[in-house]
């Protein structure tokens, strides 16, 4: 046994072998150690050995603790009480007095009325409320405009007849248009057919040879999809037969021991009786 | 985004339940394997992972910060796996070794493992387990926190409440007897 050996180590040997092995050890204790391991076949071999113990700890793991899926709460966490979130400084509802929120909130509706430029009006044709910011555009318009404004009937009748302007003036562009950047003459248009034609006819060939490319290259596109496909299913399908081939190997594995038990059970049993006869 | 453990309890302690459960969902397995590997039998592992939880609640409104998070949630569950080694009055012992169905076993086996693997891999966690069954508990505990959950051993100290020289001679007096067990059931070898 390297027990058996002595050890001149001068410190605490078995802390640096500890703070060692977990390699939580001080640079300096780390190097007089590792010094200290070439001469000395003791703390070698302990090493050596606690390394092994290691290893086969690493390999104890406890039973599965069976949680819940990632992101829900426990069963027992919904036994907890919950933790009642401290009250706020204040509480508007419980701290100020109604009046004062009621004054408050009349407040808050005559600004925003004021904002919003809100007009009540209760004439014969009942009540009507308008938000709108006529009263302050109609200072910026053209004196005309507000002079028409001040009768509706004549500002509707104005307007009306500048629409019309528009429409007949949009009717004229094209026209015009033509006019100014020179469209093709009823002559030109009747001359160009020859040469049209098989100019016509070779872009459509174009456009039809490209259109048949392009579906040759979706077609190959989708049968190497499919290929890929059929094969990802294929290694599926192989590995799930591996594992259930596996699977039975295993339980056909255990009913053979399982009947191997028994065997030397019954041959024990069977010996046993012998000798009593 | 991601909190860390301190925003969490600082959140949880305003009042927000799923701060605190973010932060059992981050930690009840290393609990639960902590209290496992301390105490060995599964349910009151179980039972010990969630009482910790609920202390840790309750004493939330008290924690201040001065050590990490985690080290108090390990604090409040060591404190709870020495109760239950008081309480039952024996030294811990690991549950028997369920001589259940082998099929069951078959079908928990990996799909690349064969049953020879898997027999061999319990036998080795149940020799693990027995041997640290044997183990006194301040040793049982060093060696779970150091090997399992990655203290320095300053913390396993400040945990302990004990010389960091003590944890030291702790691991080294409970691997040993770790290292002689293991080598009897041929786990290791003794040179």
């Amino acid at each position: 046994m390297t027990n058996d050996i002595m050890c001149g180590y001068p410190g605490d040997r078995e802390a640096e072998l500890m703070a060692y092995l977990y390699d939580d050890i001080a640079p300096a204790d780390r190097a007089a150690f590792e010094q200290h391991l070439t001469t000395c076949a003791r703390c070698r071999g302990e090493l050596n050995g606690l390394v092994d113990v290691r290893a086969q700890l690493a390999r104890w793991s406890p039973p599965d603790l069976n949680l819940a899926p990632s992101g829900r709460r426990p069963s027992f966490v919904s036994e907890m009480p919950i933790v009642q979130a401290p009250p706020a400084r204040w509480s508007l509802s419980r701290d100020i007095p109604r009046w004062a929120q009621l004054a408050a909130a009349l407040l808050v509706v005559g600004v925003a009325a004021g904002i919003a430029n809100l007009e009540v009006r209760y004439d014969r044709n009942g009540l009507s409320i308008r938000t709108s910011w006529s009263k302050s555009t109609s200072q910026g318009l053209p004196s005309s405009n507000a002079a028409s404004l001040a009768d509706p009937s004549s500002a509707g009748r104005a307007d009306l007849v500048a629409i019309e302007q528009r429409l007949e003036r949009l009717e004229r562009l094209p026209s015009e248009l033509r006019a100014q950047f020179g469209a093709p003459s009823a002559a030109t248009i009747a001359h160009t057919p020859s040469v049209g034609d098989a100019e016509l006819m070779r872009r459509v060939r174009t456009l039809v040879d490209e259109s048949a490319r392009r579906q040759q290259t979706e077609l190959a596109l989708r049968v190497a999809e499919v290929v890929r496909d059929m094969n990802v299913k294929r290694e599926a399908d192989l590995q799930r037969i591996d594992q259930s081939l596996g699977m039975f190997q295993n339980k056909t594995g255990v009913e053979v021991l399982r009947n191997r038990q028994k065997l030397d059970y019954i041959l024990q049993r069977v010996s046993q009786q012998q000798p009593q006869q | 985004m991601t909190w860390t453990d301190e925003e969490l309890v600082a959140r949880s302690i305003g009042g927000d339940a799923d701060s605190f459960n973010e932060l059992i969902l981050r930690w009840e397995r290393p609990i639960y394997a902590l209290a496992y590997r301390t105490i060995g039998r599964e349910e009151d592992a179980r039972d010990v992972c969630q009482e910790t939880f609920l202390r840790a609640f309750r004493a939330l409104p008290g924690f201040r910060g001065q050590a990490k998070f985690s080290s108090w949630l390990y604090r409040i569950a060591l404190n709870l796996c020495r109760d239950w080694i008081r309480r039952e009055r024996r030294a811990p012992l690991l549950q028997p070794p369920e001589d259940g169905d082998l099929m069951e076993l078959a079908a928990a086996a990996e799909p690349a493992e064969s049953i020879e693997d898997l027999v061999a891999r319990k036998d080795l966690a149940r020799s693990v387990e027995r041997a640290m069954a044997l183990l006194p508990e301040e040793q049982r505990t060093a060696i779970v926190l150091k090997e399992f959950h990655g203290l320095t051993f300053q913390e396993i100290a400040d945990l302990a409440g004990c010389p960091l020289s003590t944890v030291k001679t702790r691991l080294y007096q409970g691997l040993t007897v770790l290292r002689r067990e293991l080598a009897r059931t041929g786990k290791v070898c003794v040179k």
